[in-house]
């Protein structure tokens, strides 16, 4: 149980969601020139359609095809040495530019952090930079989901009763006019009519999400908040119809401490 | 509480460049969340459903027809049905807006909106519509790796809906966006 078990965990995880990208046709060879863009406020994403790199590589479907080989060599590479770090930088230059290419292809610019951070650590060589930068991606993690329950609280949906159930209503109509006698359809829109027990489960996912601030103080809980992550995505996934395929990988930044093995996981002896 | 044993003292006695990196991370994330209000790339915030959304009864949705037949873009892999349901979507809100996207007048109006270059607004935040012969095509070409029969006929509708007491949308109203065919 060592630097060399994390990396396979966490690699053959990517490698994985790369077999699901595959099968959703969704690797970059695999779509068409796309439609639209939605630049939103992401500033280096701006910076990247100015520099013309996107129109380059979609209208060469070569560089494409070449991105996708990386990320799967390299992928690979890493599950079988996991020595190789020079690989993980490939695989981060990489899927750093798939998902930055795949904000266009969606025309939207899902939440990407989950894919885009946890491979960062694995680019280091020397154990130490590997350690802190995993723990502080570690920090990072509870920052963003404790700072998403301070939110609902400081700008007040959770003092909206029927809060929950307008997400709901907002966000799945479409689900549910093409779904009408679907299980799922019928427990949305038993929240969607009933709001004081949509309410409760605001205030539990809050509750949930602030609990991820305990993370700054003591690592005790990781296999908790572990636990927390894919309950509070499940529960998502199931009742606002929000996919969290391309988040979950963020989750491995709480595997060591999560499991109690501590130093072990940041060396490869 | 040893100030030593602190995490981030570690760091900055080991790895300063990363300890400064982190500072620049939690300030700007702080803005970001707490002064902006929305994610500022790179300081990411989960900021969703963190403002209370008005109680709306209607909205509307893109709907998609293949040979007069209704498309559920549910029922295909998750993530090829987002990217049909979010592209068309996304092809509404343009028609509606005039092909600017909502940030191109938002941003305008703001001290730092002034401070960014004209060339931004124009490459980043503005679209050239295109017929909509190209938007059918492309949608075509994309559904046809998932659809079984041959794809004779394509149109999209813009449906609006309201729910009722019993919390079901209700169409109200399908406006025809586009059609075409392909024999």
């Amino acid at each position: 149980m060592n630097r060399a078990l994390l990396t396979r965990i966490v690699f053959i995880t990517y490698l994985l969601l790369l077999i699901y990208k595959y099968f959703n046709a969704s690797l970059l060879d695999q779509q068409p020139y796309p439609l639209f863009v939605y630049p939103g406020l992401n500033f280096s994403y701006w910076l990247f359609m100015l520099s013309g790199i996107n129109t380059f590589l979609f209208l060469h479907p070569f560089f494409l095809n070449m991105i996708n080989i990386l990320l799967f060599v390299s992928c690979i590479g890493l599950i079988v040495n996991p020595k190789l770090t020079y690989l993980a930088i490939v695989f981060t230059i990489s899927i750093w530019l798939y998902q930055f290419l795949f904000f266009e292809i969606v025309a939207y610019q899902g939440y990407a952090k989950g894919l885009l951070i946890p491979c960062i650590p694995f680019m280091f060589k020397k154990d130490f930079k590997f350690k802190l930068s995993f723990e502080t991606g570690r920090y990072y993690l509870c920052g963003l989901y404790g700072l998403a329950g301070l939110l609902k609280i400081t700008n007040g949906a959770v003092f909206k009763p029927s809060h929950f159930s307008d997400s709901i209503r907002t966000t799945v109509a479409d689900y549910i006019i093409q779904n009408p006698n679907s299980t799922k359809t019928l427990v949305m829109q038993y929240f969607i009519n009933h709001q004081s027990l949509g309410y409760s489960l605001l205030i539990c996912a809050v509750v949930l999400e602030l609990a991820f601030l305990i993370g700054f103080f003591t690592k005790k809980y990781d296999k908790y908040l572990f636990l927390l992550f894919f309950l509070f995505h499940f529960t998502n996934s199931y009742l606002l119809d929000i996919p969290f395929i391309n988040n979950i990988l963020i989750v491995s930044l709480l595997i060591p401490f999560a499991f109690n093995q501590k130093e072990r996981y940041f060396k490869f002896e | 509480m040893k100030f030593n044993n602190l995490f981030f003292y570690k760091v900055y006695q080991q790895w300063p460049a990363l300890f400064y990196a982190c500072c620049v991370l939690v300030l700007g994330t702080l803005i970001s969340g707490f002064v902006i209000g929305q994610s500022v790339s790179p300081f990411h915030v989960y900021q969703m459903y963190s403002q209370p959304i008005p109680s709306s009864e209607v909205g509307n949705t893109a709907r998609i027809y293949i040979n007069n037949k209704e498309l559920n873009t549910f029922l295909i892999y998750q993530e090829t049905g987002d990217i049909i349901r979010t592209n068309m979507n996304r092809l509404l809100y343009l028609e509606k807006s005039g092909f600017k996207d909502k940030y191109f007048y938002k941003l305008k109006e703001t001290g730092i909106g002034k401070v960014i270059p004209e060339i931004c607004y124009q490459k980043v935040l503005s679209f050239k519509k295109q017929p909509h012969q190209a938007y059918a095509n492309w949608l075509k070409n994309y559904l046809q790796n998932f659809v079984k029969e041959d794809i004779k006929s394509l149109a999209l509708t813009n449906q609006y809906y309201q729910y009722n007491k019993q919390g079901q949308p209700i169409i109200v109203k399908e406006i025809p966006v586009f059609k075409f065919s392909y024999e």
